[in-house]
């Protein structure tokens, strides 16, 4: 495989991982917010 | 056009066939059909069970199921209508078409998709279980509180609660995986040279959707986790009397539910300027404006949410704030019509059935949009909220705007799909049925809406009844009408005059210089775009 390709592939891999975190951690966020309220 | 290699897929010529073809499938155009062909059953699923409620509603008093049944299939239908048929179709249309209109080879995270669609059939089997369990003495049928889940009564609900409840985690992971891949097709996997301005509408209508869906699905999630655990595990936060707050239940569960009214709508709002371009044979108008449009839109479906219980309550500026951001929105999607329709101004048209569809469908959700309008207002609200103006209203949004215009992009696609022309007579007359069978439906359901007929209720005042017999007779209609639908794609699929590969004489975009069908691996080779 290129090293292009590879390149694009391991960024593929790291937005999906940011935003797989953003959801997971406003899954979690989501439950914790409403003790405050 | 000059091109720049990019992954070689010789590899992955060969595929599986029969079954494991579609269970193992990692081709975006496999996983599209998939998600496609799963919304269509859904779809004609989540329509009988209406039709069962329109038989119960044809004439006053209770004639064919008992009240908490009828509460059952109005609950289960929302949800199927919504996860199950809308957003698995907006979601096929992304397999299908982003990869192509971007001159990608494939989705950028082609398994994460496979397992993304393989969650939606348990989700709908979760769905549905509870009524065949029932029968056998199991449970006392499905979720009967509507698909808002309102606590206590979904506190207090059966195993369909339950059922429901892990049926939405699941939906919800699925999108979750969908969005993300989407959002790093499109900002990783565009050809040279596409910048993001120069991207499909659709491609912008997909990138918020998938946004608002990251950003709102796991709230959603959290509130059903959270219901969970007040059924089963002893906490008390949506019950006051254990100091919990179930108008909590409403703020969270409306922070998904309304930009989910986007999410259902943005990608029909990417595709339909593409279908009024081509049939009007000139440029869409106003591209940055309506890019611009999108994300205001985008923007402000977060923040308007709780519109959707003006009445359970809240202080003034609260109201008047959500009131005013509500109708705020009414400005950048006035900018969308007006671009819509400038489209079309003096356009060489012409009225196949993908243009008949969309035109249809800006004049219908116009009105879908109009009578939104009214229910943003506070004052008005009062007397609107729970009568069937509002399921009115929301059937204009979300039939006419999400569904109709579904199946303008089914149209406008499917030769490009299977390589065949549908049959354009059958299609012109699908559209007709439809449109008016689908306005008989509702326009009584104003009337009797602004008269005070409640919604969800199998049984209604006697004043209420002609208006609801036209609304049962005209929904049989639509409901049968759909058939048509469904054979003018079989009919499409099997066979039928072979489509040219750009299919439409003012078709514009990438998918359009592939052949139709395109080979299971497209662009391969990545174009240049200049």
């Amino acid at each position: 495989m290129e090293d292009k390709e590879l390149a694009r592939r391991r960024r593929n891999i790291k937005i999906a991982l940011i935003f797989g975190v953003i959801a997971i951690g406003w899954y979690v966020l989501s439950m914790f917010t409403i003790w405050n309220l | 056009m000059s091109t720049t290699t990019v992954a070689n897929h010789e590899e992955h010529q060969d595929h599986p066939t029969g079954i494991m073809r579609w269970l193992t499938t990692t081709n975006h155009k496999d996983i599209g059909t998939m998600y496609l062909t799963f919304s269509l059953v859904m779809f004609l699923v989540g329509g009988s069970m209406i039709l069962g409620i329109r038989a119960e509603l044809f004439k006053p008093g209770l004639q064919l199921m008992n009240p908490d049944f009828f509460n059952q299939l109005i609950g289960v239908h929302a949800l199927i209508m919504i996860f199950a048929a809308l957003m698995p179709a907006a979601t096929g249309f992304a397999n299908w078409m982003i990869p192509l209109q971007i001159g990608a080879p494939d989705m950028a995270l082609p398994r994460l998709n496979n397992w993304g669609f393989w969650l939606l059939p348990p989700s709908a089997i979760l769905l549905t279980l509870p009524f065949t369990l029932a029968l056998f003495g199991i449970g006392d049928g499905a979720l009967a509180t509507g698909w808002t889940f309102y606590p206590p009564l979904s506190v207090q609900g059966g195993i369909g609660v339950d059922f429901a409840i892990f049926a939405v985690h699941l939906l919800g992971i699925s999108s979750v995986m969908g969005s993300i891949n989407i959002i790093v097709t499109l900002f990783n996997m565009r050809a040279p040279g596409m910048t993001l301005m120069k991207m499909p509408m659709f491609a912008w209508g997909w990138l918020i959707t998938a946004f608002l869906l990251v950003a709102t699905i796991p709230v959603l999630a959290g509130a059903v986790t959270m219901l969970l655990t007040d059924r089963h595990f002893g906490t008390h936060f949506f019950d006051a009397a254990g100091g919990g707050d179930p108008i909590m239940f409403q703020h969270l569960f409306w922070f998904f539910g309304h930009p989910e009214v986007y999410i259902l709508l943005l990608p029909v709002w990417g595709f339909i300027p593409q279908i009024l371009q081509t049939f009007s044979r000139k440029p869409m108008y106003g591209y940055k404006a309506q890019v611009y449009s999108l994300w205001a839109i985008g923007a402000l479906a977060v923040v308007v949410w709780a519109h959707h219980f003006f009445t359970a309550g809240m202080p003034v500026p609260a109201l008047l704030y959500f009131m005013y951001s509500t109708m705020a929105i009414s400005l950048p999607l006035a900018v969308l019509f007006f671009c819509w329709i400038k489209t079309m101004w003096k356009g060489s048209m012409s009225f196949e059935t993908p243009m008949l569809f969309a035109v249809g469908w800006i004049i219908l959700f116009g009105i879908g949009g109009l009578t939104g309008l009214v229910l943003a207002d506070v004052a008005a609200d009062a007397q609107y909220h729970n009568s069937y103006f509002v399921v009115a209203h929301f059937h204009y949004t979300l039939f006419a705007g999400g569904i109709m215009g579904i199946m303008a992009g089914v149209y406008y696609w499917l030769p490009k799909m299977t390589g065949n022309m549908y049959d354009e007579k059958l299609g012109k007359w699908h559209f007709w049925l439809t449109a008016i069978s689908f306005n008989l439906t509702f326009i009584p359901q104003f009337f009797v809406g602004l008269a005070g007929m409640p919604r969800r209720i199998p049984d209604y005042a006697l004043q209420f009844a002609e208006f609801n017999m036209i609304s049962s007779i005209s929904a049989f209609a639509l409901g049968f009408s759909q058939l048509l639908f469904v054979y003018v794609i079989i009919k499409c699929v099997k066979g039928g005059k072979k489509a040219t590969d750009r299919v439409w004489e003012g078709a514009e975009g990438l998918e359009w210089t592939l052949s139709s069908p395109p080979p299971y691996h497209s662009f391969t080779e990545q174009p240049t775009i200049k």
